[in-house]
């Protein structure tokens, strides 16, 4: 257990951060300046850390996978941000966030990071609106609210159904004004490869230059990564096609622990599968559940009619449809969280209830809203995700309800982190989706723009400084050293042995082929059979992609299929890994379902006597096993118990 | 780089609007007098608002003001679009399909129109009054008084050709203004060194809309400009911030209107003259 | 479904590029059109031919990142949309598609169809941002917004920074760009204390970048993705003058 400590001061909860801040060490402006901090990500918790780091004096790096900042996955959230404002006068408040971000995430999280998170959650939004984010106002010119899937209350601040892009610009804008300023240098369409590490300690990163293929070292005294989830093992996923787990993986084979691989969540409202040239799967805020009641017909009769075409969705009446979603959890109804959504669109699906023709659809209605609020309202509120569905769909559901099915959208495991976002790399920070700290097992709708940004300007600006004053003396971290000098070495001939396999066989193919794997032995409902059988056909496919694969192209120049193999090879030990996280973790808890482990009714039942802990996993070596260490979770302030969500 | 790197390029833009706007007003004048021509007068109105125009200080300044204008307008024009072009080296191998505002992607070509009506017109009529092209002159009846009084006595019955009325109005017999005589005719009747006449619009404008090759050209001509004013009009608004979302439909309407109503004062004007008179 | 393409092939930033021409046939209706390109290129691949590089990533039109000018259009043939939003039931059985990149001076190709458009970072860094620094800000709700403001800034605010209306343009001009940003900030109390500086700094960026200028020719209203209309524009124009005056 030495290996995990958490670094949770002492005190009471509500105390802990403002002690920490208090107790911590700081770095003058004069020694500012004499430290480099590389910050790999542009998103959220990247640009944020990165502009807040340069304010405050650090020479800051910041690379970017894309041409600029902005295109940065966050930029696609789409329903809000949370924040303990109680603008609504509505009950909410700091514990209250924190009780139900531990609730939603189903009792997996740390109860000091979480509290931490409800504590800076209002600074983000004061932030955010000074930046000129345009927030949705009343009438009085006050900032407004919506709520969301888990909470009684409404606390999520919101820009139109496009926050993500808001936000993100937001802190991309103050990232800017740090690049003029010349605190902050920019490096573009750069790919992190590997972190280097020197005397235990991450002391920079190797990275390709995807314009002209050119091998690159950066050093500095601390590393960063903000790098987001791995939600693209699945191969179709919400995540953008760029987004991957590579640098996580990276930072994982050099000695930071990866934590909570399993758990991954599967978002309840996207747009079904619809064939398999299909790259990616297209999410529909989860603020539609807000006033759109999810259905499917009670009759397996009327399910074929449907499936024909001989009937249209309208046509089924109020007194055949199943509103299951209201009927099974009758205190929160449509607005249960994520997981609990998905899943029980899945039953229904698999008891054979799906719309479309293959099955795997649920109705997502607005008849009723639209008859109460008037169509012009929902214009208002959902008018350019029903454009968007629209264009990709071809159905109009203003007049016909959409169809949805879960897609897999986020994953809250991530590299292990202390309360400073720490790695077990000394020197290594992990910041937003790419750690595990805050979201337990499922993460609650609005709660990821949340974490990113309070990662990247409230926290770590502290928590960076208790770190880098002890090396204020270090001196510039030179780039010419043996570690570099091997880490590049290794790079390159990893890059060489790819593009020299010859086989037949193109990354995406593989790629799909691992997505189908990992959905359906690692997807919504796991079975130790479906884990086992789904580790067995990964090692087969990672083994014949590494005799089979075949890249087009230079390594010294663009070569989209390169980036793809770079990023596959990863993803096909990574997938791995978050089957046998799911094998151990015999329970179900949030994202993480186990079909054995669950009640009657078919809720998840979770196993706090075994399994109230983070498992986090230490690479051993190219063919040794993994090693699962555990850091306990202790609820002090929380009254631990079983989710529910019925009354 | 001729980007003119002291001046913004909305700077440029903004002057580039202005001065239009100027000559939009200009141009509301000029086919206002233009319909002077129309009125079954012998030209009366026509000449002495040409008169007014041709002598008047104020209106000497304001034509200063309005070549420079138009020199330093057509000028930007063409800096701009040669910014332009240069933003765009590699051009597109199917040309934009996207909707754009009717004429705004013809400016350059209506506005190289335009010039070069521009010339023509300034050679018919303005050069002619700057003695630097023949053309057609008047002569008042008492101005004859200023020519030398021995030469006009000798050459009389030229004289007396030029002032007959053909169909005489009144008691006398005599025009008050002799109309339509060419250099050779003045030189015959008062001598070279005759100043007291000036250039007879009303005739020349008679003669060249009489001619059906030229009426044609000058149709065509206005139509380009009348292209060039259907965007020039809420194009300069819109560059001068002077637009917003309740304007902008009755900003694109006016401009559209006002378009047709110069096109069409300046085309009536042509056909009229070339039917009636 | 069944196409002809002409897609612009070209090797590097200096190389002279062409089009070359590929049939691609069984395409679905319902496939969108960077889906489609994914099937040219695993075609290729299998071929042993170099694929298409083009810029995506999101595929829900809002990272901004996919471009390509397509029979005329920036992010062909239908309204409000991005490429990755085109789907090919916008187009009919044995259509020739010409492919081409963003054409501008400020946006030189890097590969194919792929261009650099960090002329558009750059103009942000000149001055499209508040320069707020984190922490020491008022709470949210100091400053009361007008609704009405705040929607205006909204709408100037959706701006992906996909370039589409620098490749609309007969005049390759930046200027709807430009303008959403200015009128976001000029719409917001608080973007107002550096209005001025702001808008100059930014026409300025933009010009030395060697964008054209804006002939209000209203192309880039018609091609963007988010549906910004040039009235910002106007409203860049009238900071513009407020500021210099």
């Amino acid at each position: 257990m030495s290996k995990l400590d958490s670094k949770v001061p002492s005190g009471p909860l509500a105390q802990k951060w403002t002690k920490y801040k208090a107790e911590q060490h700081l770095v003058n402006p004069a020694n500012k300046r004499k430290l480099d901090v590389i910050v790999v990500g542009t998103g959220l918790a990247g640009a944020s850390a990165a502009a807040s780091l340069g304010a405050l004096g650090f020479n800051v790096k910041i690379f970017c996978i894309s041409d600029s900042p902005r295109r940065a996955h966050s930029i696609a959230a789409q329903g809000g941000i949370n924040a303990a404002k109680n603008y609504q006068n509505d009950g909410d408040s700091i514990y209250r966030l924190f009780y139900d971000t531990i609730k939603g995430g189903d009792y997996r999280a740390r109860e000091a990071n979480v509290y931490r998170l409800a504590e800076v959650s209002n600074d983000i939004i004061d932030q955010c609106v000074a930046q000129g984010v345009p927030f949705a106002r009343d009438y009085a010119g006050y900032l407004d609210n919506r709520s969301f899937g888990g909470a009684q209350v409404s606390r999520t601040f919101y820009a139109r159904g496009q926050t993500g892009q808001q936000l993100l610009i937001g802190a991309y804008g103050a990232l800017s004004n740090e690049i003029a300023k010349g605190s902050v240098k920019m490096y573009a369409r750069r790919e992190m490869m590997d972190v280097v590490v020197k005397d235990g300690h991450a002391c920079g990163i190797i990275c390709r230059n995807i314009v002209n293929g050119a091998i690159e070292r950066y050093s500095a005294h601390a590393v960063l990564l903000c790098t987001g989830g791995y939600g693209n093992v699945y191969f179709l996923s919400t995540n953008a096609m760029n987004s991957n787990g590579s640098a996580a993986w990276k930072a994982y084979k050099k000695g930071a622990f990866f934590a909570n691989p399993c758990f991954t969540q599967i978002h309840p409202t996207c747009i079904p599968v619809h064939g398999d040239y299909q790259s990616k799967l297209t999410l529909m805020s989860e603020s539609l559940r807000n006033d759109g009641r999810i259905w499917v017909p009670k009759e397996k009769e009327d399910v074929e009619k449907l499936r024909k075409g001989e009937i249209r969705p309208v046509d089924i009446p109020e007194e055949k449809r199943d509103y299951y979603l209201e009927r099974r959890y009758p205190a929160f109804g449509n607005l249960v969280p994520r997981d609990v959504a998905s899943r029980a669109a899945k039953e229904r699906c698999d008891a054979g209830f799906g719309v479309n023709e293959t099955g795997l659809a649920v109705f997502l209605d607005f008849k009723s809203a639209i008859e109460r609020l008037g169509r012009k309202k929902i214009e208002e509120r959902y008018g350019n995700l029903f454009q968007m569905y629209q264009k990709i769909t071809d159905q109009n559901p203003y007049e016909t309800p959409m169809m949805i099915y879960p897609a897999v959208h986020y994953t809250m495991g991530g590299l292990w982190v202390d309360y400073e976002l720490q790695t077990t790399l000394p020197g290594l920070f992990a910041l937003g989706e790419a750690n595990f700290s805050d979201h337990g097992a499922n993460r609650l709708g609005a709660s990821a723009l949340m974490q990113g940004l309070s990662d990247g300007y409230f926290v770590i600006p502290y928590t960076l400084q208790n770190f880098l004053s002890s090396h204020i003396s270090d001196g510039p971290v030179s780039t010419e050293t043996a570690e570099f000098e091997q880490a590049e070495k290794e790079v390159k001939e990893r890059i060489n042995h790819l593009c020299n396999i010859n086989g037949k066989t193109s990354p995406d193919t593989f790629h799909k082929r691992l997505g189908h794997i990992m959905w359906e032995g690692v997807g919504m409902g796991r079975t130790a059979k479906s884990l086992e059988w789904a580790i067995g056909e990964i090692k087969a496919l990672r083994a014949e992609f590494w005799r089979d694969l075949k890249v087009v192209g230079a390594a010294n120049e663009m070569n989209p299929e390169l980036e793809k193999a770079l990023r596959l090879a990863d993803f096909l030990e990574l997938g791995e890994l978050m089957a046998k996280d799911a094998l151990l973790r015999e329970e179900s808890c949030g994202g993480h379902f186990r079909e054995e482990h669950q009640t009657p009714e078919g809720e998840a039942k979770r196993d706090d006597e075994k399994f109230m802990h983070v498992s986090a996993w230490e690479y051993k070596g190219e063919d040794a096993e993994p090693e699962r260490h555990i850091e306990p979770l202790e609820y002090e302030n929380i009254k631990v118990a079983v989710r529910n969500y019925k009354n | 780089m001729l980007h003119f790197k002291r001046f913004a390029s909305v700077t440029q833009k903004i002057t580039l609007a202005i001065l239009g706007s100027f000559l939009m007003l200009f141009l509301l004048v000029h086919a206002g007098i233009n319909l002077c021509l129309l009125r079954a007068d012998g030209g009366e109105w026509f000449r002495a608002a040409a008169h007014f125009m041709g002598t008047n200080y104020i209106v000497k300044v304001f034509e200063v003001v309005l070549f420079a204008a138009l020199l330093l307008h057509i000028l930007l024009g063409v800096l701009l679009q040669w910014q332009n072009w240069r933003a765009r080296p590699v051009r597109y191998k199917v040309p934009s399909k996207s909707a754009t505002a009717p004429g705004s992607k013809f400016m350059i070509y209506t506005g190289i129109l335009v010039a070069i009506f521009l010339v023509i017109h300034l050679m018919n009529f303005y050069f002619v009054k700057m003695n630097w092209v023949e053309g057609k002159y008047l002569v008042e009846i008492e101005d004859v008084q200023k020519a030398d009084p021995a030469y006009v006595q000798e050459h009389m019955e030229k004289v007396l050709e030029l002032f007959q009325s053909e169909e005489p109005t009144g008691s006398a017999p005599f025009k008050e203004v002799a109309t339509g005589i060419t250099k050779a005719d003045l030189i015959e009747a008062f001598g070279p060194g005759f100043t007291a006449y000036e250039p007879d619009f009303y005739s020349m404008a008679q003669g060249l809309f009489n001619n059906t090759a030229y009426l044609v050209l000058y149709l065509v001509l206005i139509l380009a400009l009348g292209i060039h004013l259907v965007h020039a009009f809420p194009s300069a608004l819109h560059t001068l911030g002077l637009n917003g979302p309740c304007y902008d439909r009755p900003i694109k309407c006016i401009g559209a209107v006002y378009a047709v109503i110069v096109v069409l004062m300046f085309w009536a004007v042509a056909i009229g003259m070339n039917i009636l008179y | 479904m069944n196409f002809t393409l002409k897609v612009w092939r070209q090797s590097g930033p200096k190389a002279k590029g062409r089009f070359e021409t590929y049939s691609i046939s069984n395409i679905s209706s319902d496939c969108s059109f960077l889906e489609m390109l994914d099937i040219l290129n695993e075609n290729l691949v299998s071929e042993g031919k170099e694929p298409v590089c083009f810029d995506h990533d999101c595929r829900e039109g809002i990272c901004g990142m996919c471009s390509l000018y397509i029979n005329g259009h920036p992010h062909g043939p239908d309204s409000q949309i991005t490429t990755c939003q085109l789907h090919m039931r916008k187009f009919k059985d044995g259509d020739t598609i010409y492919i081409e990149p963003w054409r501008s001076a400020a946006f030189p190709v890097i590969k194919d169809l792929t261009v650099d458009r960090q002329a558009f970072d750059k103009i942000i860094q000149a001055g499209g941002f508040i320069s707020a620094t984190t922490g020491g800000v008022p709470d949210g709700n100091a400053i009361p917004v007008r609704k009405k403001d705040a929607d205006t800034a909204m709408d100037a605010a959706a701006c992906i920074g996909c370039g589409a209306c620098v490749a609309a343009c007969k005049n390759a001009s930046a200027m709807l760009f430009v303008s959403a940003k200015v009128s976001h900030l000029a719409h917001l109390p608080q973007g107002k204390v550096e209005a001025a500086e702001r808008v100059k700094k930014m026409i300025a960026k933009m010009d030395e970048l060697g964008f054209g200028n804006c002939t209000n020719t209203g192309a880039c209203e018609a091609e963007c993705p988010k549906g910004i209309k040039i009235l910002h524009i106007a409203k860049l124009n009238r900071e513009f003058i407020k500021a210099s005056v």
